[in-house]
């Protein structure tokens, strides 16, 4: 298995997911080499492998930590700012010759690669998959490929023509498709012309370890007054611009209520401003990256989770925020909408019904609660092993087919 | 042509804060390890040296010498706790030179805009303070970063100053020369204006490889200052003018040594102290400021701080909780809030560019002004949380 982050060093949900899907796989006893861009000296004995069956696993970080959204690993609290990526400007995105580092990493796969056994490839996003065609083209095995989002949702119209055409590349070659959601496989089908036929929806599922991560900051008390939350890259992907202008409509009539944006990336300058300028500035607080094991404070003290993502194919944070009993508002353009029931499903762009919905959480704190545990109790329920076992089958299918193409020949 | 020359330098270190969110509740608001890094910097780099220069000159030139200061509070407060030996370094250049110590606001802040009772109560203490300090009460004034209009005027003449410092600009001058003493419209106060060529050759321009005046050189320099018309010229600027925003590599120490020297070569040339300038000048007319002026930035008014509308959200959010602040009663909430009245935390959230944004830029220790806005922000919603806190809990 590829990917291209794994715990502990991860910056979005694409590590969180890839761990569930590891541990669940497991369980069901798959044998995983999972290689992931990082440096070899980072291999710590780490609590997220606890508990997997002897043997069966193998990490292995290879090269330079690869990462589309910041040049270098930052620790925020070394470092005198809140956002080390919130300059970072359009053309930076992909700074540090990431390129250069997906052939790095291409090379690497290969090198591991010719020395293991294995049946069948699964390559998670662009970033690895030339290494996952590569390793096809070596050792013949069959090769799936797990679109966790793509050009056209992290950038919108912004999208930078190398990076689609590797992933176009990857989507049509592979001998299946793996997408998070309904909504990611429609979005192939047009931006790259995938055969419907040949992918399969696997909806992610809550990886409970994310969330119980050992507390070794000192963290405070769960601050007074009600907190509505946005959590997650501040992107024009995620849509924050649409949960600082609901806060317009919601804040200058409360005086008890803050809105945080917990997170960092390109919109944190100008949506800094906007709050400024609507007067709500001293009730739109920014608190930077947050640390793994600040997601579940933050997520806790929060009366109100907000997700009014623009285009999302799944959203995982969303499942997070439900496991921590915090009620939750997503927008019906995240993949994540297709798959839950015990939340508010809103278009992001209709500011007004989300001030509305947020408004009638704040005043009713009791049907409030009571969404929050049902969604709990639906969250607890949507576990790795369903996603796990589909894979499973996805491998058997394409491993009898291509038995059956060698047996043809 | 000038004979006098008057020297005033400027002294301040903020307390400058740290990245600060929700999740840092109960802990400081302030960069201890930075403040102590730039202020201990600033002593061997700055403070140190410079008063040792000043020392030099004095016995060289005796009775001749002569020259002012201030010393902001939050300065004085970092000096007291990290740097002992700068107070007594500047105390034994009093015993031996002609120094004048001059009042300001004891947090280097903008309360003279936004707050007159707070203004006031920071003037008396540093006036109080300077004096226990320094054996004489301040009887000259200094605003934070020169701001000044009529009003301000009215109010130091209420409280006993003579005179008060502001740079020589338009607004203020309409077309005359700034190297005269001159009287405010309102109250009994003189003016002593800054000669913004002058200070800036060297206080901006010294080491800039890309102005036409460069090299300065000191002979030259005081030949300049002796053929310039007027009575005296001022020359006022940051202390860390010399070592810090100039670094010592530059020559700039031996620079001004060199023009002082050759400045009080020439029969007839004097340095003066403020205080001095008043008593042996007359007023040459009335200078108006109807709107605040202040020697920051191109454009020397308040945008410096309150240019954007982070900065003006920022300060309003700030001051607002004036009231609640002394209403607790509570020594800690003041002392916190009043460390963050200083100037330099709205100067941070600056969104200027060019020339003045690359200023803003140099003293920032944030990335970016938004990055320091979020936090100012974040630190004034915990400074709100603790005082409602203790008013809660009586």
């Amino acid at each position: 298995m590829l990917g291209w982050e794994y715990p502990p060093y991860m910056t979005g949900g694409l590590g969180t997911a890839c761990h569930g899907l590891v541990k669940a796989l497991l369980e069901q006893e798959a044998e995983v080499t999972f290689v992931v861009p990082g440096v070899k000296s980072d291999v710590l004995p780490s609590t997220y492998d606890a508990g997997a069956p002897k043997g069966l696993f193998h990490l292995e970080r290879v090269g330079r930590p690869l990462d589309p959204y910041r040049q270098e690993p930052v620790h925020p609290k070394t470092t005198n700012t809140l956002f080390d990526s919130g300059n970072v400007k359009r053309r930076d995105l992909y700074a540090g010759d990431l390129l250069g580092s997906v052939e790095n990493f291409t090379d690497e796969v290969e090198r591991i690669g010719r020395d293991r056994e294995f049946d069948i490839i699964h390559a998670h996003d662009w970033m690895t998959f030339p290494a996952g065609l590569r390793l096809r083209e070596i050792t013949g095995r069959p090769l799936v490929v797990h679109l966790h989002s793509t050009e056209y949702d992290r950038c919108l119209s912004k999208v930078w023509p190398p990076v689609c055409e590797i992933e176009g590349n990857g989507l049509n070659e592979a001998d299946r498709v793996v997408t998070v959601s309904n909504r990611s496989k429609q979005g192939i089908r047009e931006h790259y012309g995938v055969d419907a036929a040949r992918i399969t929806v696997i909806h992610n599922a809550l990886n409970r370890d994310h969330l119980e991560v050992r507390r070794s900051l000192p963290l405070p008390d769960p601050p007074e007054g009600r907190i509505v939350l946005f959590l997650g890259r501040i992107t024009l992907q995620k849509g924050p611009e649409y949960f600082v202008e609901a806060a317009g409509r919601i804040l200058p009539k409360r005086n008890d209520t803050i809105f945080v944006l917990a997170g960092t990336g390109e919109m944190v300058p100008p949506l800094i401003e906007r709050a400024a300028e609507l007067g709500i500035a001293d009730k739109v607080l920014f608190t930077g990256f947050l640390e793994a094991e600040q997601l579940r404070w933050i997520l806790e003290a929060a009366d109100i989770f907000v997700m009014p993502s623009v285009s999302d194919p799944f959203g995982i944070t969303c499942l997070e925020a439900m496991y921590c009993a915090t009620p939750v508002i997503v927008s019906k353009q995240s993949g994540i909408a297709e798959l839950v029931e015990n939340v508010e499903k809103v278009d992001y762009w209709k500011v007004d019904e989300i001030a509305k919905k947020i408004a009638s959480f704040l005043d009713d704190p009791e049907a409030a609660k009571s969404m929050g545990k049902r969604a709990s109790e639906e969250a607890r329920r949507i576990t790795w092993d369903r996603p796990a076992g589909k894979c499973l089958e996805v491998y058997g299918e394409i491993l009898s087919s291509s038995d059956r193409a060698r047996k043809r020949d | 042509m000038a004979d006098t020359l008057c020297f005033y330098f400027q002294i301040h270190q903020p307390f400058r804060i740290r990245p600060f969110t929700l999740l840092d509740r109960g802990t400081g608001y302030f960069d201890h390890e930075l403040n102590r890094k730039h202020l201990l910097s600033a002593v061997r780099k700055c403070y140190l040296p410079a008063n040792a220069l000043m020392t030099r000159l004095s016995r060289r030139h005796g009775d001749r010498f002569r020259v002012s200061f201030s010393i902001s509070g939050t300065a004085l407060e970092q000096f007291a706790a990290e740097g002992p030996e700068v107070i007594e370094s500047f105390l034994d250049l009093a015993e031996e030179a002609g120094v004048e110590f001059l009042g300001e606001t004891w947090c280097h802040s903008l309360a003279s805009v936004f707050s007159p009772d707070e203004f006031l109560e920071q003037v008396a203490f540093h006036r109080e303070r300077t004096a226990s300090l320094f054996g004489a009460e301040p009887r000259i004034f200094r605003n934070t970063e020169l701001i000044y209009d009529n009003d301000l005027a009215a109010v130091l003449s209420g409280i006993g100053f003579r005179g008060v410092l502001a740079d020589g600009i338009e607004p203020l001058l309409e077309s005359r020369s700034p190297n005269h003493l001159y009287r405010s419209s309102q109250g009994e106060v003189h003016l002593l204006l800054r000669n913004h060529y002058f200070s800036d050759n060297i206080a901006f321009r010294y080491s800039d490889r890309n102005w036409s005046g460069w090299p300065l050189r000191a002979d030259r320099f005081a030949g300049d200052l002796r053929k310039e018309p007027g009575e005296f010229v001022c020359l006022f600027m940051d202390y860390e003018t010399f070592g810090e925003h100039q670094r010592k590599e530059t020559g700039i120490f031996a620079f001004i040594e060199e023009a002082v020297d050759t400045f009080l070569s020439s029969a007839g040339t004097r340095l003066a102290l403020p205080s001095e300038i008043i008593a042996s000048h007359s007023s040459r007319g009335v200078c108006d400021a109807g709107k605040m002026v202040s020697w920051a930035d191109e454009a020397r008014d308040l945008s410096a701080w309150t240019g954007n509308t982070m900065q003006k959200t920022a300060a309003a959010e700030l001051y607002g909780l004036e009231g609640k602040v002394k209403a607790s009663g509570n020594r800690d909430l003041l002392d916190d809030w009043r460390k963050l009245l200083a100037s330099d935390h709205l100067y941070y959230i600056s969104t200027k560019e060019a020339a003045d944004g690359s200023v803003h830029d140099y003293f920032s220790p944030f990335p970016t002004p938004h990055d320091a806005f979020a936090s100012f922000m974040n630190i004034l919603h915990d400074l709100k949380r603790r005082v409602a806190d203790a008013q809660g809990g009586g």
